[in-house]
């Protein structure tokens, strides 16, 4: 139980991951919760192997990215989480209904990135979190190189996306 | 916010990105926490399935021969033990292995190359063990449900078989023929657990081929 509870505040801690690692990888809320579902339990079934040699969130982006990359499209739903926040309150903030949001660099990056692969989107995320091209290429297993030269191509690609989808 | 028309300034997306509301429901417990099955779990938990049913119908099966509603006697018996005998030592080995990587470990935690690298090599795996299972089954299983079915005339056919020569000449064209159709009717089922493999695990395989892919070293 002490150890259960550990986990779910080192969770809450670092909920953000969740939140952007689903937004980024489904782009509706309900392949979102699913993916978010998915990761909390590979987290928790593997939190025993986690020693603590390196940080929890460094520990929790690889975990959480390597479900979300081979995350099959399965079509059905799932039982869904019970929650303990306000559901009705968090799904308005998914709808991009109002105009601050619409503006939002954020808004348009989230639905330019749905048009990268899997691979890309782990990438930039991890950019995003402030890696640098040497911890991106630990992480994902690639070198450093690769890293670089793939990030760079990334960002031009979704400049390219965010322009054509008429960004201003 | 300070941006140029058509400019993405990554600068800025940077410092929202940080200051976004990341506010996601999070389960209360871990209790009720359930897993949505991936391609590997659910192929396992299919042979899991299907030595339960084997193991039932082995036993079923060795008690058969002394029910005389199937009329199984004589070379037919003698034919029927040793199918079942050789369908029970063939597969043996093969669940054994399937139990072996059963408990593999977790490796969630390894860079994302080896983790869907592992991931892809332990489904290829599970697909090759689950086919030579089922093409091992089937045709035993064909002999098997042959000789049960036939309820006696089954010993017949094993007669014109052992003497085949002159069997030949005493046309019994309708056993050939019976003969022929449990052949053919193996062959398809052979052809269809193949088919049904690569149809539902087999795209699995081919999405972490394309993912493996999408890690390659760009020219730069």
């Amino acid at each position: 139980m002490e150890k259960e509870k550990q986990f779910l505040e080192l969770l809450n801690k670092h909920k953000g991951i969740l939140y952007k690692i689903s937004r980024m990888y489904e782009d509706n809320e309900e392949d979102q919760e699913e993916l978010r579902q998915e990761i909390v339990y590979h987290l928790w079934s593997s939190y025993g192997d986690f020693q603590g040699k390196s940080s929890f969130s460094t520990w929790m982006y690889r975990v959480a990215l390597n479900t979300a990359l081979t995350q099959f499209k399965k079509g059905s739903k799932k039982a869904k989480f019970e929650v303990s926040l306000n559901e009705e309150a968090y799904q308005l903030k998914q709808e991009p209904s109002n105009y601050e949001e619409k503006e939002n660099q954020l808004h348009h990056f989230y639905k330019a990135v749905q048009e990268l692969n899997k691979v890309e989107k782990a990438l930039i995320f991890l950019y995003l979190e402030g890696m640098s091209h040497r911890e991106i290429a630990l992480q994902l297993g690639i070198t450093e190189g690769n890293a670089r030269v793939k990030l760079n191509r990334i960002k031009d690609k979704l400049q390219e996306i965010i322009i054509r989808n008429g960004y201003e | 916010m300070d941006m140029n028309k058509d400019q993405f300034n990554f600068e800025d997306l940077k410092k929202q990105w940080k200051e976004q509301d990341s506010t996601v429901p999070l389960p209360n417990d871990l209790t009720n926490l359930k897993k949505a099955q991936t391609p590997i779990d659910k192929i396992r938990k299919n042979i899991k399935t299907e030595l339960y049913l084997m193991i039932a119908s082995v036993i079923f099966l060795i008690i058969v021969p002394f029910l005389p509603v199937y009329q199984i006697n004589g070379l037919s018996e003698l034919v029927y033990y040793i199918v079942l005998f050789l369908l029970i030592i063939s597969a043996l080995p093969y669940y054994r292995s399937f139990y072996s990587y059963y408990k593999h470990t977790n490796n969630t935690s390894y860079n994302s190359y080896r983790s869907i690298s592992a991931i892809y090599y332990e489904l290829k795996n599970t697909i090759r063990l689950y086919k030579t299972i089922n093409y091992l089954l089937v045709p035993y299983g064909f002999i098997l449900f042959f000789i049960v079915l036939s309820k006696g005339r089954s010993e017949k056919i094993f007669q014109i078989i052992m003497d085949l020569p002159n069997s030949f000449q005493k046309e019994n064209y309708f056993y050939f023929f019976a003969l022929l159709l449990v052949i053919l009717f193996t062959l398809l089922a052979i052809f269809l657990v193949g088919l049904w493999v690569n149809q539902f695990y087999g795209r699995h395989l081919k999405e972490l081929e394309k993912i493996l892919g999408e890690f390659e070293e760009e020219n730069i």
